[in-house]
C-alpha cells in the first residue's frame, strides 16, 4: 500500500525551504512532488520599478551563490540595450570573478555532499580551506557574497597587481583541496555511484543545464557555445562525465574546479591594459537576451526597454528551474534513504527558482504551482 | 546564556546569509570552542537564526518554528532581509519583517554579514569575548555620512537601490538618514555623492539589539526663502549648486548676485507669475552674455 511522506518546507535534509510530497512503498520511492514559493521575493516585479543601475544590486541578490552570474548576464542584456561595450580589461575581470565564484560554489557544494553524507570532519575541513578563497573574494570586490563588482559597461573596481598575485597564491593552495575532493569522492564512490540516474535521453527530455546534464554525458556548456565576457581567449576543457549519477555529478564539479583555476591563470597572465568601464548613454526601445554558464548551468535573462531608465519587463531563467524538472525521473525506483544525496546531487538554488505564485483574480486566493502541474 | 545551540530558518532568502551562517561553522572563527552547536530541528535548539525577507508563504512557518525553540528563546535577524525586508521592501510577496512577527533579541546588519559579524554576534549571546575581526582595506562595510561636508542634496536617496536613505525636512531642519537595516553596502551613495561626503565604513557592522541604533545622520539648518521665508533648503546646497554653475560656465560668474538670489525661492514661490517671468529675463540676459563671447 503506497504511503505519502510530506518532507519539508523545513528538515533537515534540506537546505532551503522546499516541500516534497514522496509516495513511498516500503521504502521504495513511487512518485514525487514538489512545491516551491518559501523564498519567493517578487523580483522580475520588483525589477520594473528600479533603475537599469539599481537593477544590478538587485539581480545579485537573487542568489547568494551565483550572484555574480545574475549581475553579469543583467549587465550583458543591458548593455546591449545601450549599445555599449565593456573594454578588454573589464570584461577579463568579469571573467576572473566569474570564475572565482564558481570555485567558491563549487566548493560549497563539495562540502555540503559531505556533511550530507554525515563526514562532519571532511565538512569542517573543507570551509576552512574555502575560507582564504572567500577572504581573496572579499579583497578584490570588498564582500564575500554579493560582489557589486559589476557595472553597466564594465566593472567598478579594477584588479591591481597585489591582488592578482594574491589570487596566484590562493590558487596553488586551492589545488591542494581540489586533489582532497577527488580522493574523498574516490572512498565514497560505492555510496554514491548507482543511485539518483538520469540518463542522456532523461537529461535531454526534462531539459537539464550545467554540471547536471554534463554528468548524462551532454557536453554543453555556454562559455563555448556561445561565448561571453572574455570566454572566447581562454583555452579550457568541459568535462564530461558518462555515469549519469550522483557520483558522476560529484566528479563534473571536483574536476571543473581545475578547469577554473586554468581559466583565472590565463586571464591574469594575458590581462589587458586600459579602461575598466564605458560612459553608459541612453537605453534604445527594444528587447535583448542574454545568457551565461552559472555555477548550476545555463541562466538566461530578457529584458524589454521603453527608452526610459527602468525597464519595462525583466525575465529570467535560472538553471535550477530547469534542473527541479528531472527531480521525479531521479528519485523513482530508490530508496528514501538515498533522497538526500540524490537532491544533494542537483546543487539545486531554491532562492533563484521561486519565482511562480498563481493568485486566483475571483478570489485574491494565492496558490503556488507544483512543477508537475506544468508539464 | 551558556552553551547555545542555534536552529537557522530561511523565511525567504537569497541563501547569501545561509552560506555566511554555514561559513561561521568554519575552524577560525571557533564557535564550537565558545559553546555554539547547530541543531537540525527547532526543538532542539535555544537559539533562533532568522535569514531572509518573511514573505506571504514562510510568516506562518517562522512563528510555528518560534514556539518550537526552547526558551528563553533567543532571537537573531542576521541580515538586512530579516532585519527590515532589505532591498526586497516594497516587493508584493514580502510580509512584514522579523521583529513585526516574533520578538528579536540582536540583529545583525549586512547583505549578507561577514561569519565574522555572525560569530562575534553569537559569541555576544554566550558572553564571550568577541574577536573584533578586522576588515581588510576596501571593505564595503556601512556608509558614514560626514555632517559637515554632507549638503544635503539627496543624490544619495536617489540612487539607492534599497531605499535606505531617507531625506526629511521637519522643524527646518533637514535630515539626512542611513538605516543600516535596509543598507546592502553597494557604495552605490559612496559613488552618488557629489561632496564625497559618503563613505562606506572599512569594519564589520556590529550587531545591535534595536533598529534606532543602526542608522547615521546628517542634520542641517535649512535656509529661509527670500520671498516667503519659509524654510527650505539647506545653505549648503545652494553654495555648491552655484558653485558647479560658475564651474561649468564661466560666463555666468557675471551674473551670479542674479543667479543666487532666484536660487534662494522655494518651490511654492519660484511657480508664481512674476518669478516666471524673472526668471525668463534672467535666462534671456545669461544666454545674451554667453553669445557676446
Amino acid at each position: 500500500m503506497p504511503e505519502t511522506i510530506v518532507i519539508g518546507p523545513y528538515h533537515p535534509a534540506l537546505l532551503e525551504p522546499e516541500l516534497y510530497e514522496v509516495v513511498v512503498e516500503g521504502k521504495k520511492i513511487v512518485d514525487v512532488s514538489v512545491e516551491q514559493g518559501y523564498t519567493h521575493r517578487g523580483i522580475e516585479n520588483l525589477l520594473s520599478t528600479k533603475t537599469y543601475r539599481q537593477g544590478v544590486f538587485i539581480c545579485e541578490r537573487i542568489c547568494g551563490l551565483c550572484s555574480h552570474a545574475h549581475s553579469c548576464c543583467y549587465c550583458q542584456v543591458v548593455e546591449k540595450i545601450f549599445d555599449i561595450e565593456p573594454p578588454k580589461r573589464a570584461r577579463y575581470i568579469r571573467t576572473a570573478i566569474f570564475e572565482l565564484d564558481r570555485l567558491q560554489s563549487h566548493y560549497m557544494w563539495s562540502a555540503l555532499l559531505f556533511h550530507t553524507l554525515r563526514d562532519e570532519k571532511l565538512f569542517i575541513k573543507l570551509l576552512d580551506a574555502r575560507e582564504p578563497l572567500m577572504d581573496l573574494i572579499e579583497l578584490i570586490c570588498g564582500n564575500r557574497v554579493h560582489y557589486s563588482i559589476n557595472a553597466i559597461g564594465g566593472v567598478r573596481r579594477d584588479l591591481t597587481p597585489a591582488a592578482a598575485e594574491r589570487v596566484r597564491q590562493v590558487l596553488g593552495q586551492l589545488e591542494v583541496t581540489s586533489g582532497d575532493i577527488l580522493r574523498a569522492l574516490e572512498s565514497h564512490a560505492p555510496r554514491l555511484s548507482g543511485i539518483g540516474a538520469l540518463s542522456r535521453e532523461g537529461a535531454a527530455a526534462a531539459g537539464v543545464v550545467g554540471p547536471v546534464l554534463r554528468a548524462s554525458g551532454v557536453e554543453s556548456d555556454i562559455r563555448k557555445d556561445d561565448p561571453y565576457a572574455a570566454y572566447e581567449e581562454v583555452d579550457f576543457e568541459v568535462k564530461v562525465e558518462g555515469g549519469c549519477d550522483v557520483y558522476a555529478r560529484a566528479l563534473v564539479r571536483a574536476r571543473e574546479t581545475y578547469e577554473s583555476m586554468n581559466i583565472i591563470r590565463q586571464l591574469l597572465d594575458n590581462l589587458p591594459a586600459g579602461e575598466i568601464g564605458v560612459e553608459v548613454g541612453e537605453p534604445h526601445v527594444g528587447e535583448g537576451i542574454s545568457r551565461v554558464e552559472a555555477p548550476r548551468g545555463e541562466l538566461i535573462y530578457y529584458v524589454k526597454s521603453n527608452g526610459t531608465n527602468i525597464p519595462e519587463r525583466v525575465k529570467l531563467r535560472p538553471p535550477t528551474y530547469m534542473n527541479e524538472h528531472a527531480v521525479a525521473e531521479m528519485l523513482r525506483g530508490e530508496q528514501l534513504d538515498d533522497l538526500p544525496l540524490i537532491l544533494e546531487s542537483l546543487d539545486r538554488c531554491i532562492s533563484c527558482t521561486n519565482r511562480l505564485a498563481v493568485v486566483d483574480a475571483r478570489t485574491g486566493r494565492k496558490r503556488s504551482v507544483r512543477l508537475v502541474d506544468l508539464g | 546564556m551558556k552553551g547555545l545551540m542555534v536552529y537557522r530558518v530561511n523565511v525567504g532568502s537569497c541563501n547569501g546569509c545561509d552560506i555566511e551562517v554555514l561559513s561561521a561553522l568554519a575552524s577560525r572563527f571557533e564557535l564550537a570552542d565558545m559553546g555554539v552547536g547547530v541543531a537540525s530541528e527547532p526543538g532542539e535548539a535555544n537559539a533562533l537564526l532568522v535569514v531572509g525577507a518573511v514573505n506571504a508563504k514562510t510568516a506562518e512557518h517562522l512563528k510555528q518554528v518560534y514556539q518550537k525553540i526552547k526558551p528563553p528563546r533567543m532571537v537573531v535577524a542576521v541580515g538586512a532581509c530579516a532585519f527590515s525586508s532589505g532591498a526586497f521592501s516594497g516587493s508584493y510577496s514580502v510580509a512584514n519583517p522579523t521583529d513585526e512577527l516574533i520578538p528579536v533579541n540582536a540583529y545583525v546588519p549586512g547583505c549578507p554579514p561577514s561569519p565574522h559579524a555572525i560569530a562575534d554576534a553569537l559569541a555576544g549571546a554566550v558572553r564571550a569575548k568577541p574577536r573584533g575581526w578586522r576588515a581588510p582595506e576596501d571593505f564595503r562595510g556601512v556608509p558614514e555620512v560626514d555632517a559637515e561636508e554632507c549638503t544635503g542634496c539627496g543624490a544619495c536617496a536617489q540612487v539607492c537601490p534599497a531605499g535606505a536613505i531617507e531625506v526629511l525636512d521637519e522643524g527646518g531642519k533637514r535630515k539626512v538618514r542611513f538605516e543600516y537595516a535596509k543598507c546592502i553596502s553597494c557604495a552605490f551613495c559612496e559613488e552618488a555623492c557629489p561632496e564625497d561626503a559618503v563613505k562606506l565604513a572599512v569594519r564589520y557592522p556590529l550587531a545591535v539589539k534595536s533598529k534606532g541604533e543602526a542608522v547615521d545622520e546628517a542634520e542641517l539648518a535649512l535656509a529661509k526663502c527670500a520671498s516667503c521665508g519659509t524654510p527650505f533648503v539647506p545653505p549648503g546646497q545652494l553654495t555648491s549648486a552655484a558653485k558647479r554653475i560658475m564651474e561649468g560656465v564661466p560666463e555666468y560668474v557675471e551674473s551670479r548676485y542674479a543667479i543666487e538670489r532666484s536660487m534662494m525661492l522655494c518651490l511654492n514661490c519660484r511657480s508664481r507669475l512674476e518669478s516666471i517671468k524673472g526668471a525668463k529675463g534672467l535666462l534671456l540676459d545669461l544666454s545674451g552674455a554667453v553669445q557676446a563671447r
